[in-house]
């Protein structure tokens, strides 16, 4: 593999945005496809660093150091990807639910997802179970990811997943609930299909899930 | 039933005199924390404190933070809550053998609330409306005599801070910061003649809590660590056998613990630290705190930016806090906490609150009160996107230089 490619691998557990994106400016100027410094380089990074994460030998500093070096990488790449739309896994749709503005883990979720070229809808913050219900409506995703970071907040989940059947609609979305108030046992409770502790977990379920 | 030994303090590092004005009788001030109650027996005419009394929020059985007890509310009601305050304070009330003209109360949002026994649920979720915004004066079962709960200036700022303000009135003549690092890190900056205020949740990393070995300021915390040629030492308070490490302690722990070596700038360690077996130091110890002082880094660069201040402009930072008073100032910018350019601005005010709230019950001027709500005006972080890159950028162990 060519060696500048490496290296922005190895610099992202170390969080050099500068030097990785001087290296991918490189890259693209010399001709290399866009999708190999984003999927051998950034992602293959992202990789790294998640199963460093896993086993608990890096940690959420890391990964959102990490993160936020790939998001601006990957700013510099977007322009020169070429977009193929089906090469996805699948549709997932993640929001935080109603009354909570927390956003930082819900953004690792999603860029975890979408490191699994998993086609991911993002709605945001402060997220109404009517908009969830809409969405899932419009985009008919396998999955449903909702977030949430507060205890006062966390009962909304319960919400959605109500209007979900109201709608008539709960049958056709698999639900994933999380974030740090969040436990296997409120997820039963409230009738989910699948809690995680965290993003890099969550991303490899999805993919046993959806093959 | 009070017990006096456990919770009742004689006021001796407190003979601080309030500029008073010949009225007669006797008041009370309370703070309400979220962990620690505070009332301040006062003698208007002298306009000085007589007797404190100290209690852990009783509160606490609900929950350690305030969401914690707002979810509880949401499911049983706000009475009970109210009651466990209300009726400690009560006893105190009745154990004082003068006859309390009136008694006048600040605290975070949340708390005032609950001791109204108003539904504090709103405030704790987006699009954080806050049920009681104006000065209200109530009767209270068992307080003869008219209580006085002081107005928030935003759902997430309360009234403490509105009292740290009044207590530092100073703080309005220059371009200054005031910061109280508790569990919700709330911050102000003084420009122009107005208040902007924001809180920072950075959680109760700061005060011991969530970490392996956390525990309160008690005797046998350590509450600072040395580094000499090679060997590892602390102290404990009060010289007793560690029991476990307080805030001030983590924070000396991990500025040598970056500093020599053992923990690099992104926070990664080789190896646990052991000092004793009730004091180490784990790598997630060292990630939660990563966590709380980010909160706070990214947040005070958020508030500078929104008004285009930069660090270097800050006159003078006022540090606030029970907390704020037992930590070497160092430690705070070696952390990259503070911002570095404020090293030498930094005013140790205690807890301003308290001393902001007896002054209040002293001098009762409104009007003072009102214009500081008035200038005031109060910042969200969660929609955000300064904090949430500045959230990430100060994870790292290096200086914040505001950048
Ligand atoms: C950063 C932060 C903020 C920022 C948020 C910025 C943003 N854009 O997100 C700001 C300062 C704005 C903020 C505001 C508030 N916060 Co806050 N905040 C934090 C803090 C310090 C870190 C949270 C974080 O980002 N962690 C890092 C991420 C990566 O972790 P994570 O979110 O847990 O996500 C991981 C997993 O949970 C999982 N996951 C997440 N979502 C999902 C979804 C699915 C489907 C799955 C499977 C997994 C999954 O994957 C992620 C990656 O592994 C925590 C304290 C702490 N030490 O954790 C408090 C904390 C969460 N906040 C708290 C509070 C109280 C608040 C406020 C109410 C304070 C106030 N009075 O103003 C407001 C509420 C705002 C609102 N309505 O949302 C409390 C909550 C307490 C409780 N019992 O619920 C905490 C715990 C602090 C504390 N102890 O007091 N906060």
């Amino acid at each position: 593999m060519n060696e500048n490619i490496a290296q922005i691998r190895e610099l992202l557990i170390k969080g050099k945005m500068n030097e990785i994106n001087a290296l991918v400016k490189e890259e693209l100027e010399k001709g290399t496809a866009a999708e190999v410094i984003l999927n051998d380089g950034l992602l293959a990074g992202m990789d790294d660093i998640a199963r460093k994460w896993a086993e608990g030998t890096a940690f959420i500093p890391e990964v959102l150091i990490g993160a936020r070096c790939m998001n601006m990488a990957i700013d510099i790449l977007e322009p020169h990807l070429v977009k193929t739309e089906d090469s996805s896994r699948g549709t997932v749709v993640m929001g935080t639910v109603q009354g909570d503005l927390h956003d930082i883990g819900k953004n690792l979720c999603i860029l975890m997802m979408k490191a699994k070229s998993f086609n991911v809808i993002d709605l945001g913050v402060d997220v109404s179970a009517e908009k969830f219900v809409e969405a899932v409506k419009q985009y008919e995703p396998m999955v449903l990811c909702l977030s949430s970071l507060l205890t006062t907040t966390m009962g909304n989940m319960k919400v959605v997943i109500d209007a979900l059947k109201e709608a008539g609609i709960r049958g056709k979305v698999k639900v994933a609930v999380g974030g740090a108030p969040v436990t296997q046992d409120f997820a039963d409770e409230i009738g989910a299909d699948l809690y995680t502790e965290d993003a890099v977990q969550l991303a490899d379920a999805l993919v046993a899930y959806c093959g | 039933m009070v017990d006096e030994a456990e919770t009742f303090q004689i006021s001796g590092s407190r003979d601080v005199c309030f500029s008073a004005h010949g009225e007669k009788g006797y008041a009370l001030a309370a703070d309400l924390g979220t962990t620690t109650v505070v009332m301040e027996l006062i003698d208007l005419e002298k306009g000085k404190i007589l007797k404190e009394y100290t209690f852990t929020n009783p509160q606490k059985s609900f929950g350690a933070d305030v969401i914690t007890r707002v979810s509880w509310i949401q499911r049983t009601g706000v009475r009970e809550l109210q009651r466990v305050l209300l009726d400690k304070m009560k006893d105190i009330v009745q154990s004082i053998p003068h006859p309390i003209k009136r008694m006048t109360v600040c605290g975070n949002p949340v708390m005032t609330h609950i001791f109204m026994g108003v539904d504090p649920a709103p405030l704790a979720m987006a699009p954080f409306a806050c049920p009681v915004k104006e000065y209200t004066e109530i009767s209270l079962d068992g307080f003869p005599f008219p209580v006085q709960v002081l107005p928030p200036i935003s759902a997430y700022v309360g009234s403490d801070i509105v009292m740290g303000i009044y207590d530092v009135r100073q703080i309005q003549k220059d371009l200054s910061l005031l910061l109280d690092l508790g569990t919700n890190g709330e911050m102000v900056l003084c420009k122009d003649g107005r208040l902007y205020c924001t809180s920072a949740a950075c959680g109760p990393a700061f005060e011991g809590g969530n970490m392996s070995c956390g525990q309160g300021a008690a005797a046998g915390a350590i509450d600072e660590f040395f580094y000499n040629d090679g060997i590892w030492n602390y102290h404990t308070i009060q010289e007793k056998e560690a029991t476990g490490i307080c805030g001030s302690g983590y924070m000396s722990l991990l500025a040598l613990a970056v500093k020599h070596g053992f923990i690099d700038a992104g926070g990664y360690m080789e190896k646990e630290l052991i000092f004793h077996p009730r004091a180490k130091l784990s790598q997630r110890d060292v990630r939660e705190f990563q966590l709380a002082k980010s909160a706070i880094a990214a947040a005070l660069v958020c508030l500078c930016r929104f008004r285009e201040t930069a660090f270097e402009e800050i006159r003078v930072l006022y540090l606030a806090g029970g907390f704020g008073a037992g930590v070497k100032l160092q430690n705070l910018f070696d952390l990259g906490i503070l911002p570095v350019y404020l090293r030498d601005k930094v005013k140790v005010i205690g807890n301003s609150a308290v001393h902001g709230c007896v002054s209040y019950a002293i001098n009762q001027d409104r009007d003072v009160l009102e214009t500081i709500i008035g200038r005031s005006q109060s910042l969200l972080l969660a929609n955000n996107r300064i904090f949430s890159e500045q959230f990430m950028a100060n994870m790292m162990f290096v200086q914040n230089d505001g950048k």
